[in-house]
């Protein structure tokens, strides 16, 4: 209506000007309304007209051009918000802010879904109580359709006045204005919309548009970049509630530093003082030092790149508190970790299983002591028996003052009794005595020797015919004799017991050096040992005896394991079966 | 009368594998004037009993090859007339038992002395 009245009175404005000029110049004045005299008004007047539009022209590309300029300052001013890593509701909220206050828009408002399509939150800018009313309906799952035709994927979608559906949020006295909603996605994942209003006179304004549908663009990248970053941090805390939490000590060493302890090492091992080295080993027991220098080696020099490895040690003392030794089973490996060379140790405190194992042996062997405790008893109470008759005999001499020449005799042998007590006593002491296996160079044949005259005295009563050929140029071994000693022990029990209702029975020890191995052959003429269970005599609580803890022989591979050697049962040569151990002679030292 | 003057008309078999008690008990008669046979084992001791006839064995339940009551039973088949004195230096209730129906006379547990052996020869010796 305005433009039209304005075209009008540019037209006569024009007309009526160009006439008088062309007037003056002719000099002609009369009332006469020529045909010429119209034309000329009539030029005039679109002459009139055309300067008009010109004039408007000019204003308007220059209004467009700072506008544009606005546009693209804003667009830079939401970069920077993005960046600066606020929290979504204060970066929602500033985008609206800054489209509104630096922008040109009258208005702004920005909703998010999530992947059901549903609002998870919104802000707005500009529209006050008249958003309220929307929100609600939002969160009740209608969206205006304008925000509906966006999310739908129709690109930018542009409400005129015209076309403005019944509830647009914008009030009525807002009627010329226009409205631009954008989708805010990334890679087909949708986030949610962006809506602003401006002056009616840019609906037709497409770079105008295209730089809104670019700003709308950064804004969803955004989204979902801060969407990865949160799945991340979910994915991290994750894994370290995982590491904090594990039963396991879990620590990171990096160029022979401790970088990370979770709180389980550091419960094991206690504090440790800042300047502590990896390599100095604090703490570990001596007799552990080597095989834990040498696992530590491997893996950090790459040679391996994951070593198992059990150890003792004492934790770093807190001043005034004495902690006792712990027992871990320790795994060494190379990881890579944020890019460097990185040795990941995690270990499980196995002090208690270790103790009770060492609870186990010592039963064990007290049950070895009880089947043979019968021989042992013969073994002292005989020559205590002798002690007694030799001392009423020396008892008679001393009364009667004769055969006085006995007594040297009787003394000799008094002392022969008493040596043999001793003997079997320290025998007996040896080998229910307690503790760590203590290794020393030891001849293979001592530790077989004694187990035997353990057993001695049972064999015989069982009427156990025992064939022994020790080879007599064995190199020594290092191993802990009592423990050797107690699994030769605890083979011959079992040979005796296997042998209870054999007809011919026959106990076979030998030692040989074959193979590079010290080897000890235990073999029996029982009924043997099926192909089928020679695997399983060797698990723990299985048994064949009624009376059976199923332990002894899990304990006996237990211990010829410690000592590097294997054992593994055969058939001998009386189609029984024979349990051989080997062992890997010392290395000879000084060539 | 005693106890050692009335042994010296008997004869007093020993098994016993231990070489200590063989010795000891052998040196105690011998300063008794008494004399006692000492073997190894029950085999040994049936060549014995096969012949000559014995008055009181001492036996070592205890013994390589076949135990003392074995032994006993095996002896009581040759010569009924024997007195019999058991050794054990482990007694169970089966051996106890076994040791009643084959009509033991005497137990001595070891570690023994001879007041031991001697109050059983004694109660033995009065029965007769």
């Amino acid at each position: 209506m305005r433009k039209s009245m304005l075209n009008i009175l540019a037209f006569l404005g024009g007309g009526v000007l160009f006439s008088l000029l062309s007037l003056l110049e002719s000099a002609r004045p009369g009332p006469d309304f020529s045909l010429q005299t119209s034309l000329l008004l009539l030029s005039g007047g679109f002459g009139g007209v055309a300067v008009r539009f010109w004039f408007l022209q000019r204003w308007q590309s220059r209004e467009r051009e700072a506008d544009l300029a606005l546009l693209v300052r804003t667009g830079r001013r939401i970069h920077q918000l993005l960046a600066e890593r606020k929290s979504r509701d204060e970066l929602l909220q500033g985008i609206c802010r800054i489209l509104v206050d630096e922008a040109h828009y009258f208005s702004a408002w920005l909703a998010l879904i999530n992947r059901d399509g549903a609002l998870v939150r919104c802000a707005e800018v500009g529209l006050g109580e008249q958003f309220f009313r929307v929100r609600q309906s939002m969160e009740k799952g209608v969206f205006p359709a304008c925000a509906k035709k966006a999310l739908a994927g129709e690109g930018l979608v542009v409400s005129a006045p015209a076309n403005r559906c019944a509830g647009c949020i914008l009030a009525k006295d807002d009627a010329d204005r226009v409205c631009f909603t954008s989708r805010l996605s990334h890679h087909d994942q949708v986030y949610g919309l962006l809506t602003v209003s401006t002056s009616g006179s840019r609906e037709h304004d497409l770079e105008e548009q295209v730089l809104f549908g670019e700003i709308a663009q950064d804004v969803g990248q955004a989204l979902y970049r801060m969407e990865l970053e949160e799945q991340r941090a979910v994915t991290e805390n994750r894994f370290r509630e995982l590491v904090e939490n594990s039963l396991a000590g879990i620590l990171l060493i990096q160029d022979n530093a401790i970088i990370y302890r979770n709180p389980e090492q550091k419960r094991l091992f206690g504090p440790l003082p800042a300047h502590f080295r990896t390599d100095a080993f604090a703490g570990v027991h001596p007799d552990d030092l080597e095989k834990v220098e040498g696992a530590y080696a491997r893996v950090s020099s790459g040679e391996a790149s994951s070593v198992d490895v059990d150890f003792r040690f004492y934790p770093q003392q807190t001043p005034g508190a004495t902690q006792a030794m712990k027992w871990v089973f320790c795994r060494a490996s190379r990881i890579d970790y944020q890019g460097r060379e990185t040795v990941l140790v995690s270990m499980l405190d196995i002090t208690r299983n270790r103790e009770l194992e060492q609870i186990v042996r010592v039963q064990d062997k007290m049950s070895s002591l009880g089947r043979v405790a019968a021989g042992i008893a013969h073994e002292i109470r005989n020559p205590l028996s002798g002690i007694n008759i030799y001392l009423d005999t020396l008892g008679k001499i001393h009364e009667r003052q004769e055969n006085l020449e006995t007594v040297g005799e009787i003394l000799a042998q008094m002392k022969v009794a008493s040596g043999k007590i001793e003997s079997v006593i320290r025998r007996v002491m040896d080998f229910s005595k307690p503790g760590q296996p203590r290794l020393t160079l030891v001849d293979v044949n001592q530790p077989v020797e004694n187990a035997l005259f353990l057993c001695a005295a049972a064999l015989r009563r069982d009427r156990v015919g025992v064939e022994k050929d020790l080879a007599g140029d064995l190199p020594r071994c290092r191993l802990d004799a009592s423990l050797i000693e107690q699994v030769v022990l605890n083979l011959l029990t079992n040979a005796t017991e296997a042998l209870r209702h054999a007809e011919e029975k026959m106990i076979s020890v030998r030692t040989v050096f074959e193979k590079e191995a010290v080897v000890i052959r235990v073999g029996d003429s029982g009924p043997g040992i099926p192909e089928d269970r020679r695997g399983k005599v060797f698990d723990p609580f299985y048994t064949t005896k009624s009376d059976g803890t199923g332990i002894g022989l899990s304990l006996c591979q237990r211990i010829i394991n410690d000592h590097h050697g294997t054992l593994v049962v055969e058939s001998s040569v009386w189609g029984g079966a024979e349990f051989v151990i080997s062992l890997g002679p010392a290395p000879e030292r000084n060539g | 009368m005693d106890l050692f003057e009335r042994l010296q008309g008997m004869k007093v078999l020993l098994v016993e594998d231990e070489p200590l008690i063989r010795d000891s008990l052998r040196r105690f008669f011998a300063n008794e004037n008494c004399a006692i046979m000492a073997v190894e084992t029950g085999e040994d001791a049936l060549e014995i009993i096969k012949g000559n006839d014995c008055d009181i064995i001492i036996a070592d339940y205890r013994l390589p090859g076949m135990d003392g009551l074995e032994f006993l039973k095996r002896a009581q088949r040759l010569n009924a007339r024997f007195k019999k004195i058991l050794l054990t230096a482990y007694m169970t209730e089966a051996v106890i038992s076994e040791a009643f129906r084959l009509g033991v006379h005497e137990f001595i547990e070891k570690p023994f002395s001879m007041e031991d052996l001697e109050e059983a020869l004694a109660r033995i010796l009065e029965k007769r």
